[in-house]
């Protein structure tokens, strides 16, 4: 058993995203919106585990963060209503579900930076640098939808 | 017949404690708006003043007018019994049960404010000295600092709300105290011993330079 805090941190993280991303959408346990919430956490940690491995040039990793997180972000967006309910909508819902097709374009981006990423780091030999250049290019797909539905 | 002893005035807080006091409404309203609406900036800065103010706190608290001092207010189980059963505290300041709220939110504000300098959020903003720790762990530390705020909102309401309810039920008004040191009372003990001004303002300087240090001082 590992005694290294961030490799039971990453251990940790690929777990969450692993059951986050494979729980089944008419599962009663978890909603769209909880799978929503905990995809989303897992993948902030799950990018940061990848930032740890890569400054620390241990890419084999890797792999399993980013392979968990382009499994989320290939579900993303059926995990999000098409219209409005009852229930009370967050601005950034609200947001999201007006300019659905713009959001759906930033989830691909997201989709294919993470598939990118984890196909990279699942490849014989991987390469620093260019996991290191998808890994930003992932960051940026966050980043750009942050910055449209978040307004931040 | 019963006999009633004639109330007098007399000094219960000195100055650095009510500052102390109100600063700290200001600063965590500011954490939590500037959390709100993402102004890092200030938040940071807000975060920095509450752990420069809880540093001071735990060291009045311990040197400070008696009043101030956590040994001067802080019973144990028996002595929030005695309270809870109708015996006057000991404290002329904080009763017992009001000094189990002091510790509980000098506690969370100082879990928040430490933890609010190593944390990531992942996205936009990481803390001063998040750097000094692995991403993964300051991000599980975000996580830990944005649900340590409900904890700390659900003390504060706690603590404004028995606060009205000593001054709406209890006919006790604990406010007007906090604002002018002074409260009426018909106990017959002596005053509480005060220390110097200059002394907490020295603490203060102190203790607003080791945040300072830690925030921009230390070498990356």
């Amino acid at each position: 058993m590992t005694q290294d805090p961030r490799a039971m941190l990453r251990t940790l993280s690929v777990f969450t995203l692993v059951a986050a991303s494979s729980l089944p959408a008419t599962s009663l346990a978890a909603s769209p919106k909880a799978e929503r919430i905990a995809g989303y956490k897992a993948s902030k940690l799950a990018d940061a585990t990848i930032k740890d491995a890569l400054q620390a040039g241990n890419v084999s990793a890797v792999s399993e963060p980013a392979e968990a997180m382009a499994a989320f972000a290939a579900r993303l967006t059926s995990l999000y209503p098409r219209e409005v309910g009852d229930a009370f909508v967050s601005p950034s819902m609200e947001a999201i579900l007006k300019n659905f097709p713009d959001f759906a374009q930033k989830a691909d981006a997201f989709a294919a930076s993470s598939r990118d990423l984890a196909d990279r780091a699942a490849a014989g030999s991987p390469d620093l640098v260019q996991m290191r250049a998808a890994l930003e290019n992932l960051q940026a797909s966050c980043l750009a939808c942050h910055r449209s539905y978040l307004g931040r | 017949m019963m006999t009633t002893r004639p109330q007098r005035t007399i000094r219960v807080w000195d100055i650095p404690t009510r500052v102390f006091h109100w600063c700290l409404p200001v600063a965590v309203i500011a954490l939590f708006v500037s959390a709100d609406t993402y102004a890092m900036e200030l938040h940071a800065l807000a975060g920095e003043a509450v752990l420069a103010l809880v540093l001071f706190r735990l060291v009045w608290g311990t040197i400070g007018s008696q009043t101030a001092r956590f040994r001067d207010f802080v019973v144990g189980p028996r002595g929030i019994a005695d309270y809870l059963a109708g015996h006057p505290p000991k404290s002329l300041g904080h009763n017992p049960v009001g000094a189990m709220m002091v510790l509980a939110l000098l506690g969370a504000l100082l879990v928040l404010a430490v933890s609010g300098l190593f944390a990531d959020d992942g996205i936009f903003y990481s803390g001063p000295l998040a750097g000094r720790i692995g991403n993964a762990l300051a991000v599980r530390i975000g996580e830990l600092h944005a649900t340590g705020a409900y904890v700390l909102a659900a003390l504060a309401g706690i603590h404004v709300l028995a606060t009205l309810w000593h001054l709406l039920l209890r006919k006790r008004n604990l406010i007007t105290p906090m604002l002018t040191g002074r409260i009426r009372t018909e106990r017959d003990v002596p005053p509480p011993a005060f220390v110097g001004l200059p002394l907490a303002c020295g603490i203060f300087t102190v203790a607003a330079g080791v945040v300072a240090l830690l925030v921009h001082g230390l070498p990356s």
